[in-house]
């Protein structure tokens, strides 16, 4: 029984004033960093583009941890499954459209 | 002894109220197929995202001034969200209350300046009905700003139940959900801003 209410009665995790405030302050320097490479053109065309897209998961990842209070602890093991298990149908979805896409339009000569 | 455990965990159940935890977890299940949603829309995006169909091309209209405003009254609304989160874990409903006000305003003020880049947009030749791109892009971003609007809905709703019942447990476990909820816009919003607006601009 004591074992039992000792696991955090609401679920959806608690996160501190201190957590809050550090995932805050690292979402803006990423938010920031991503705005300014845009805006300031300082890296070529491929190069911001694959910037974006690692700031955007490092964000992510940030706010997952942060605000989200996803973790590998026992009691949120299965929050972390079902977002891991949407995760992967996402990237499936998203890389396989894309692909079938364009080699679509290279054998049809659409572009 | 199994029986005896059966009763013990149902006993337990009963003694959170509502089966609290079973509640957020199931509304985190839904959040995680609200991400397949966006995920497809990203995708259909992704695909048509030189589709411009002779009409206004996104790097000529696009105005990255109000976006990073967008982003920023919804960066800080969710960590209003969360300090609503700390208070109500203290029982302070009086703070649970000005967070939750704070966050409304910060959500609304995002809403506002939306509207106003899609009336911008359409106004200069950028409808839905103009290219695929353009349906893409508002398919999209409404879809995210639809969640929003319903989002300050809850909030309001809640507000209005919190101060006629106090903040039971029942109570938390729903400021728990939503809070996931809105934590979760801002996760989407992430993906709008640099795939959708800050990529179409390189």
């Amino acid at each position: 029984m004591d074992n039992h209410n000792t696991v955090a009665p609401t679920g959806g995790g608690h996160g501190t004033v201190t957590s809050y405030i550090v995932g805050f302050i690292l979402s803006v320097v990423l938010t920031v960093a991503a705005f300014y490479i845009v805006m300031n053109h300082s890296l070529s065309p491929e190069a911001t583009g694959g910037a974006l897209g690692i700031l955007a998961v490092i964000q992510i990842f940030v706010q997952v941890v942060f605000f989200l209070h996803v973790s590998a602890a026992p009691e949120k093991r299965w929050d972390l499954i079902t977002l891991l298990s949407a995760a992967f149908v996402v990237i499936v979805i998203c890389f396989g459209t894309l692909f079938v896409m364009s080699n679509a339009s290279y054998h049809m000569m659409s572009r | 002894m199994t029986t005896q455990d059966a009763t013990m965990t149902n006993d337990t159940a009963h003694d959170h109220g509502d089966h609290g935890d079973l509640s957020v977890f199931g509304f985190w299940v839904y959040l995680m197929t609200d991400c397949i949603v966006f995920g497809c829309l990203f995708t259909s995006f992704a695909v048509l995202r030189h589709q411009f169909a002779g009409g206004p091309t996104a790097q000529s209209v696009f105005e990255l001034n109000g976006v990073a405003i967008e982003t920023a009254l919804l960066l800080i609304s969710s960590l209003t969200y969360g300090f609503a989160m700390l208070q109500a874990r203290k029982k302070n409903k009086g703070a649970v209350m000005g967070w939750l006000v704070i966050t409304a305003l910060l959500g609304a003020g995002f809403l506002y300046y939306e509207i106003e880049e899609f009336c911008h947009l359409v106004s200069v030749g950028a409808a839905p009905n103009v290219s695929a791109f353009w349906s893409a892009f508002f398919t999209l971003v409404s879809t995210h700003g639809l969640h929003v609007t319903l989002g300050i809905i809850w909030m309001i709703v809640l507000m209005i139940q919190m101060s006629s019942k106090g903040l039971t447990s029942r109570m938390i476990t729903r400021l728990t959900c939503l809070s996931l909820f809105w934590h979760f816009l801002d996760v989407v919003w992430i993906c709008v801003f640099s795939f959708v607006y800050l990529l179409s601009m390189v």
